[in-house]
């Protein structure tokens, strides 16, 4: 039951993260008039403004994505149809949902700038992207005004740093992507994953279809939907959508190189090789070339720069290299899990948690002369929330149990719920503590959304009265 | 009243701020010899068969020694406590002594069709000795006194281990850790090869008739329907909030087992071949390739009409059902396949649980809320207990090869 991806049905965002447009910028919107919006919306769409996946270089790109109560505000319907992932129809703050995602203390929801429970419901995300801020100033704003005319009103216009490889710690970011198998491949090393995991209505890593919304077919009397390839009859709202999870990540850079220096001081003075290799065993990576621990033990290599062919199960099961908790090692850890690390049994696991990352670094300056803010506008796709984003948040990241681990959190990015965190550094004939690191990562908002196929955006923005 | 009986479940999680704590009544801490507990209430229900079941409460504990024993301490500890909980059931005795307590509760247990114990033998007075010692020892390492740059892995090591040693509390490491006992070994190797033998001689009799009970199997397979959609949102919400508070989780279930004589005798063999396999070869240190569970546990009630199925596990109900999908669909469908409502299964142990969602939306479909979990050691995973045991062990190896991986558990 495999079929070839429909790219003419695909938003963009899918197949690319728009590498050759390095400005921005991410509109969240709020439904005050759902007719004129629908008819907005349905009209950027129609004047092809809404980038598909078949666009190869576009001179600027748009994508849009919903929040379950965007869907139903939109459509001025009363509940969502059955289908949707639980955690995308239920929202990302929820009480338990909070404890899953570390969503707590300097994290906690309370404190967020959007999305959180003391803030306007955002409905949609626009997400913008052009060739330079000069090109993107003049069409957002147009398009703002656009949305303010319409009963669209904005209430926030993140904005974000030109794009580069490297996040706002320093490091190389973006280097391990999975790379969907109906994508024509570009030539780089990556773990080949099913479509499935990432869109909505085709085949996955368990051989199924995710679970998605299906209509019946009487609820789109017109045929704007794909119809279910099970044969069920059904309108496939889900068909070539995915699920876009986005969160802001505010970095304490300061505080980051602050620690780090810290740890690296010897009678007065930093050492400089030893902060680099603690600053490498906290990501798993050197910060000057990106390249992997696993690979590069001893000190950075030109050579092996963003290398991404190695697993961790033959070169470095314990975790002498690179540290089990370090932070790519937990948000990736290939092949050294069970059933049984270094072969394709653990790689298989593996790619049933393996999310599609989008984001985009930002700094702004705080409006009060505060210090300068800095941080991740981190996005990823997927399609079953459960068993890719929050399971990769809570099982691997955040667990202080991971992969055996005993109560150590990840040094980078975890939460610190019971205060200062420590962590150990292989060395030899015995591993060293690093004591107090203080919370280097705070989330400053969030939400799941639903990106549409493009017929899918066509339903959503013409039809009322889901049921 | 069962709302009443709830607010009794609930007042330990309300009184600490920690949804699952149990009434602090009962002074479960204060065992000695208890690993998990927990209490939850099946709701009355009609089953299939027109036979109404009244509300019940269930308690289970996961404990060294015996249910019998268990209970007594129980009752001699709390009496009040016993009697706050279950003075709410039918028959508990008014006014009641000790004995009655204890007479009352033994008239009620239930034995397991089937259990699994992570690590057989091994005691939570071990559990707490060896976490003591793995933390002992990374305090010593952390101060510097003992390791010194330059040393070789088994210099450093017979160091910590004459550092630990001059402690007092810790004579024990020395020693092996004691394990099952050698009388539970020598019944469960007569148990084992007692069975296999008789397998042996009644096999060639047992393989016509079997072949005809698979083929009936099938049969009644292909009548087979499976529960469709999404589990009610309210249940998943009430379920889940007695989830994910520590590193530990409750699961617990219940299923009524489809009518008629193949399915009923199907569960009852599937069962006893999974309590043989629990006891033979899953006792070491996972269930068959799964190592997050801490104790299971299969229960039939109501005279073999519906299964409990309860578990403590690490991590969460989305990490451990994706465990069962991959690593044991076969075992999962030869049980549960027998239940009402489970995704269809073809031949006993094919499709069923491999169908993803439908098996995930199953299982929350049938769980039951957990208002009272208890754990004596609720921050370790059960693969943290493996590695204290394995420091444990490891600290008194002569051999130099395994002294650089022993350090590097530290």
């Amino acid at each position: 039951m495999s079929d070839s991806l429909d790219l003419d049905d695909l938003q963009g965002l899918i197949a690319r993260g728009y590498g050759k447009l390095p400005a921005a910028s991410y509109l969240l919107l709020h439904v005050e008039d759902e007719g004129p919006a629908r008819r907005l919306l349905n009209g950027l769409l129609n004047a092809g403004s809404v980038t598909t996946a078949a666009q190869p270089r576009p001179p600027r790109a748009m994508n849009m994505a919903f929040t379950a109560a965007g869907v139903l505000a939109l459509t001025e319907s009363a509940t969502m149809p059955a289908g949707f992932a639980e955690p995308y129809a239920t929202g990302m703050v929820t009480g338990h949902r909070s404890r899953l995602l570390g969503d707590l203390g300097a994290n906690d929801p309370d404190g967020w700038h959007w999305g959180g429970p003391h803030t306007s419901p955002v409905h949609v995300a626009v997400l913008l992207y052009a060739a330079d801020e000069a090109a993107m100033d003049g069409w957002r704003g147009s398009l703002v005004a656009d949305f303010d005319a319409h009963g669209l009103r904005l209430l926030a216009a993140l904005a974000t740093s030109p794009l580069s490889n490297r996040e706002p710690f320093g490091f190389r970011d973006g280097i391990s992507q999975p790379i969907l198998a109906g994508l024509p491949a570009p030539d780089r090393e990556g773990d080949i994953v099913r479509d499935g995991e990432f869109v909505l209505g085709y085949t996955n890593e368990y051989n199924q279809r995710t679970e998605r919304p299906l209509l019946p077919a009487d609820d789109d009397p017109h045929g704007i939907l794909p119809r279910d390839p099970d044969g069920s009859g059904c309108a496939d709202l889900g068909r070539n959508g995915s699920y876009l999870v986005f969160r802001q990540l505010d970095q304490d850079v300061e505080g980051f190189h602050a620690y780090l220096d810290d740890a690296a001081r010897v009678g007065g003075q930093v050492d400089e090789a030893r902060r680099e290799h603690l600053a490498a065993t906290i990501v798993g990576r050197w910060r000057g070339t990106g390249a992997p621990l696993t690979l590069a033990p001893e000190h950075d290599d030109d050579a092996l720069a963003a290398a991404n062919g190695f697993g961790y199960a033959e070169l470095d099961a314990q975790g002498l290299r690179c540290p089990i908790a370090a932070h790519i090692r937990r948000a990736n850890p290939r092949d050294s899990l069970p059933p049984e690390p270094g072969t394709p049994a653990s790689r298989e696991v593996n790619r049933r948690h393996r999310l599609l990352r989008r984001g985009r670094a930002y700094a702004y300056q705080d409006p009060e002369n505060g210090p300068p803010q800095r941080g991740l506008h981190f996005q990823c796709l997927n399609t079953n929330l459960a068993r890719q984003y929050e399971f990769v948040q809570h099982s691997w990241v955040n667990d202080p149990s991971f992969a055996g681990l005993i109560g150590v959190e990840d040094p980078l990015v975890g939460p610190r719920l019971h205060g200062p965190s420590s962590f150990l550094v292989p060395g030899s004939p015995v591993r060293r503590r690093y004591d107090g690191l203080p919370q280097f990562v705070t989330v400053r908002g969030g939400g799941y959304f639903f990106l549409p196929g493009i017929r899918a955006l066509r339903f959503l923005t013409s039809t009322t009265g889901l049921t | 009243m069962v709302s009443t009986l709830r607010g009794v479940l609930e007042s330990g999680g309300t009184a600490t701020g920690v949804p699952g704590a149990p009434p602090g009544s009962l002074r479960l801490h204060d065992l000695g010899h208890l690993h998990f507990a927990r209490m939850f209430i099946l709701d009355a229900v009609t089953l299939q068969s027109g036979r109404e079941i009244p509300a019940s409460l269930v308690y289970m504990a996961d404990v060294d020694g015996t249910a019998g024993q268990h209970l007594a301490d129980l009752v001699a500890q709390a009496p009040a406590g016993v009697d706050e909980v279950f003075g709410h059931c039918e028959g508990y005795p008014q006014l009641p002594e000790d004995s009655h307590r204890l007479t009352w509760l033994r008239s009620h247990t239930l034995a397991p069709a089937a259990y699994y114990v992570h690590t057989a033998g091994r005691t939570l007075a071990q559990i707490q000795d060896e976490a003591r010692l793995y933390s002992t020892l990374q305090a010593i390492v952390d101060s510097g006194e003992v390791v010194t740059a330059g040393q070789g892995p088994p210099l450093v090591r017979a160091g910590l281990r004459h550092a630990v040693l001059r402690r007092s509390g810790f004579s024990w490491v020395t020693k092996r850790p004691p394990g099952p006992g050698l009388v539970r070994e020598v019944r469960d190797t007569l148990h084992l090869y007692g069975t296999l033998a008789a397998l042996l001689i009644a096999g060639p009799l047992l393989l016509l008739p079997a072949a005809i009970w698979i083929l009936l199997v099938r049969l009644v397979e292909l009548t087979d329907t499976q529960e469709t959609g999404a589990p009610d949102q309210s249940h998943v919400d009430e379920v889940r909030r007695f989830e994910d508070i520590g590193a530990q989780n409750p699961f617990t279930a219940v299923g009524e087992v489809k009518a008629g004589l193949v399915r009923r005798v199907t569960m009852r063999v599937a069962l006893a071949g999974l309590g043989f396999a629990c006891r033979h070869s899953f006792a070491r240190d996972n269930l068959a390739g799964v190592t997050s569970i801490h104790f299971a546990r299969w229960v039939p009630i109501d005279d073999g009409e519906r299964l409990i199925f309860a578990s403590s596990y690490d991590g969460t109900l989305e990490s451990y059902m994706d465990d069962f999908i991959s690593r044991l669909s076969w075992g999962i469908n030869l049980v549960f396949s027998n239940g009402v409502g489970f995704p269809r299964a073809r031949w006993l142990v094919f499709g069923g649980a491999r169908d993803e969602i439908s098996y995930k939306h199953y299982l929350r479909r049938h769980q039951v809320p957990t208002p009272v979990f208890f754990s004596a050691y609720p921050a370790h995973t059960a693969v943290n207990l493996d590695r204290f045991t394995a420091v444990r062990v490891g600290i008194n190896r002569q051999d130099d090869a395994s002294a650089q991986p022993w350090l590097a558990q530290l």
